[in-house]
């Protein structure tokens, strides 16, 4: 066996571990030596590949359950439903909603975190220390949403509503992450100044993830149209940056391992920018694997990448893995693109070569929309009937409108007093797309609710898609 | 790659049309906006001279994605902003527009307020630099036909502690040419009493408090004879618009419309008839 399938088994077999482990406990372990039973019986010399499997399976538990460990030693749990004063620094980048901004704030004593909801005024800023008086609270599941497990992935263990603010202490001492978070601010004031509303808003979420900054009218739109991902940073705007450093950088006469440097430093500060999402944290570790494999002309299967990057992102954070709805629909996206794209594309080949940017947009939407369809009705309780038309219609605008928005931000921080004359372009392409998506929006039926789609629905139309990809490539095999 | 370039240049060229062609048909008018805010109070008022006039802010920052609808884009000056009274619920949606806005000019009564949110508002108009009127010393603003008159308060109320900030709020009569509205704030009964002796005939009356019974007065409704009365009002827990203040409009016959039910009210006003377009 090949050292990087040897490798990929592995990781599948850490992330198999935290899984399992969250669901069955320590029973995880016998279904897996079944499995790996009969995976032995197939490849009957990799005994070796076995046992270190296994081992890296129980490793995954052993994430899984220390991670529990750390994040019950922080809880709050003596003080739920009493009046307490809580001080700590805020330590995510506040989200200003249209009538309420919300923050967590890192606990000094209690050592654990909470999350913060309160009146828009006074603002609160990242690295800040905040007193706050409140009757601490224990999150709970809503309308099937487990929100207690959403939290999680913050390590967020209590919150804390409409609290009376004691006092608030700007930080002191210099920190890089804050330095971001300076910047991060006046890019958003350059957008806020030089944009109106809606189109200020959906490009602070294109380009900075700040998804609070959407009217209820916009996200209702994009997500009746099908197109809510365009304002989640992932792969397609962090594709665009690798492509520039790619693509663009070597015509500077700079070496390839100065230009991998320069993106990797790129990538982080914008990582930190935009508050380090977990779809733009996969999507970054695929660039940087890819970038790397490019620059040094080496050939790195998509799909060993992607299990790195799932591994790397659950030895961090097991919660992500469990519980994160964005990193789920990102990754479920990039396996339908990989395994299905060439399906599609096979069943599309008669269709004339003029048209073969239309096929291979028609492709990647359509295997996207198919990998990402069960999760969506889990999630979301509905479905965009015309998503694979809209998506077709407005994503190639996307790097377009990043990239226009980029040059104008640039430009901007050189002449703020000029900053509309470069934001034109961007505006009106953005006024374009909120009147398509409204568009899509509106027609009958663009939304169809189903509100029975439970856990056993999504793993039958998982196992559904499974047989669906092994039959038809099986097909294109013969 | 072709068919990129030309799919790109195709839609882009699509797109300029769409957005310059809808420019290209519009003509500026005098019109006031009582905006849809939820649980508060927003206005804006456009002049056919392009200037753009906000009375109070609303409750949150809804106003500063209505904005966007009745501003259009590049015009990103407000000319005059007036703070009624500083009360969360006429103030909020302001204080955020005041980073994406270039303000002029405010106009406010200066009493002394002490909520976060003031304070901030004050802090930052400061830190911008904008002109700040105050009403004990300003009573007028013209903007070619159009003449706002401050009604009350006649007091200075400058650094004053109120006991009811409702009580300070500015009223303020809008002419254009031939016509008028009257907008009131939050002002309560007692106060609309003290108007009465002053010319307060109004084509349009902007009803004070939401529709409150606090602020019902049958004189000062009688000495108004609005043609319109528009209620600013959202969902809430105070009974707003009072059932007896709507009854007594259904019995004098006198037309009116809430925010809640019309969304945004649009007025449109020509030399001597105001048409109302939402």
């Amino acid at each position: 066996m090949e050292k990087s399938k040897k490798i990929s088994y592995c990781l599948f077999s850490f992330l198999s571990g935290i899984c399992i482990f969250k669901i069955f406990g320590f029973l995880g372990i016998f279904i897996f030596l079944t499995i790996y039973f009969f995976w032995l019986v197939v490849y009957k010399k990799e005994k070796q590949t076995f046992l270190f499997a296994f081992l890296v399976f129980v490793f995954g538990m052993l994430r899984y359950e220390i991670a529990e460990l750390i994040f019950y030693s922080h809880e709050f749990s003596e003080m739920y439903g009493k009046k307490t004063e809580i001080s700590g620094v805020v330590t995510s980048y506040p989200e200003r909603f249209i009538n309420k901004q919300r923050f967590i704030v890192s606990s000094k004593s209690q050592k654990g975190k909470i999350l913060v909801t309160q009146r828009l005024y006074p603002e609160i800023s990242f690295g800040e220390t905040v007193s706050v008086v409140c009757s601490v609270k224990k999150p709970e599941a809503f309308d099937s949403f487990q929100y207690q497990e959403y939290l999680k992935i913050d390590n967020v263990s209590s919150l804390c509503y409409y609290p009376k603010l004691v006092d608030i202490v700007k930080p002191e001492n210099f920190s890089f992450r804050s330095s971001v978070y300076t910047l991060r601010k006046k890019v958003q004031k350059i957008i806020f100044r030089s944009l109106p509303e809606p189109q200020a808003g959906i490009l602070s979420a294109m380009i900075l993830g700040n998804k609070s900054a959407l009217d209820k009218k916009t996200v209702s739109d994009f997500q009746k149209s099908g197109i809510s991902h365009i304002v989640a940073i992932s792969g397609l705007h962090i594709g665009i940056i690798a492509a520039v450093f790619i693509f663009l950088f070597p015509y500077t006469g700079l070496g390839r391992k100065k230009i991998f440097i320069f993106f990797l430093l790129f990538i982080s500060v914008y990582l930190i920018l935009i508050g380090m999402p977990s779809s733009a944290l996969r999507a970054a570790l695929l660039s940087i694997f890819v970038s790397y494999g490019y620059l040094h002309s080496r050939i790195i299967t998509p799909e060993y990448i992607l299990l790195w990057a799932a591994g790397i992102i659950g030895f961090f954070s097991p919660y992500v893995v469990l519980y994160d709805p964005a990193f789920h629909l990102s990754f479920s996206a990039v396996i339908g693109i990989l395994f299905f794209r060439p399906i599609i594309l096979f069943f599309t080949k008669k269709i004339s070569k003029k048209f073969i940017f239309f096929q291979e947009l028609f492709a990647v939407s359509l295997s996207a929309q198919i990998t990402t369809a069960p999760l969506i009705l889990f999630y979301f309780k509905g479905i965009a009937s015309f998503s694979v038309a809209s998506n077709i219609l407005l994503v190639p605008y996307l790097p377009v409108i990043v990239g226009l928005g980029f040059s104008a931000i640039f430009l901007s921080l050189l002449f703020f007093k000029y900053s509309w004359i470069f934001f034109i372009p961007v505006w009106v392409l953005l006024e374009f797309f909120s009147y398509m998506s409204n568009f899509f929006a509106v027609l009958p039926f663009s939304f169809v609710e189903v509100n029975s789609f439970g856990k056993t629905f999504l793993i039958l139309s998982y196992v559904f898609l499974f047989f669906l990809y092994y039959i038809f490539s099986r097909k294109i095999q013969k | 790659m072709k068919n990129i370039r030309f799919y790109i240049i195709i839609f882009s060229i699509f797109a300029i049309f769409f957005v310059g062609g809808e420019y290209f048909f519009y003509k500026s008018i005098f019109e006031i906006i009582f905006l849809d805010v939820g649980q508060g109070d927003s206005a804006v008022i456009k002049t056919a001279e392009g200037k753009n006039i906000i009375i109070d802010g609303g409750p949150d920052n809804t106003l500063v994605y209505k904005l966007g609808q009745y501003i259009r884009w590049p015009d990103k000056n407000i000319d005059l902003f007036i703070l009624s009274h500083p009360d969360a619920d006429h103030l909020i949606g302001i204080i955020e527009l005041l980073d994406r806005y270039s303000f002029k000019e405010i106009y406010i009564t200066g009493i002394n307020h002490k909520t976060p949110e003031y304070k901030f508002f004050l802090r930052k108009i400061q830190e911008q630099g904008i002109k700040v009127s105050f009403a004990h010393i300003k009573d007028e603003f013209i903007f070619g036909d159009l003449r706002i008159e401050k009604i009350y308060p006649k007091e200075n109320f400058y650094g004053r502690e109120m006991s009811n900030a409702n009580d300070s709020s500015l009223v303020l009569k809008v002419r254009y040419k031939n016509l008028s509205v009257l907008f009131t704030g939050d002002l309560e009964k007692e106060k609309q009493e003290e108007l009465l002796k002053y010319n307060i005939k109004s084509d349009l009356l902007k009803f004070p408090h939401h529709g409150s019974l606090d602020s019902f007065s049958e004189e000062f409704l009688s000495t108004v004879q609005p043609d319109e009365v528009i209620i600013s009002v959202g969902e809430n827990f105070f009974g707003h618009p009072s059932k007896k203040v709507l009854r007594y409009l259904e019995r004098n016959s006198v037309r009116y419309v809430t925010t809640q039910e019309n969304g945004d009210v649009i007025f449109s006003f020509t030399d001597n008839k105001i048409i109302r377009k939402h």
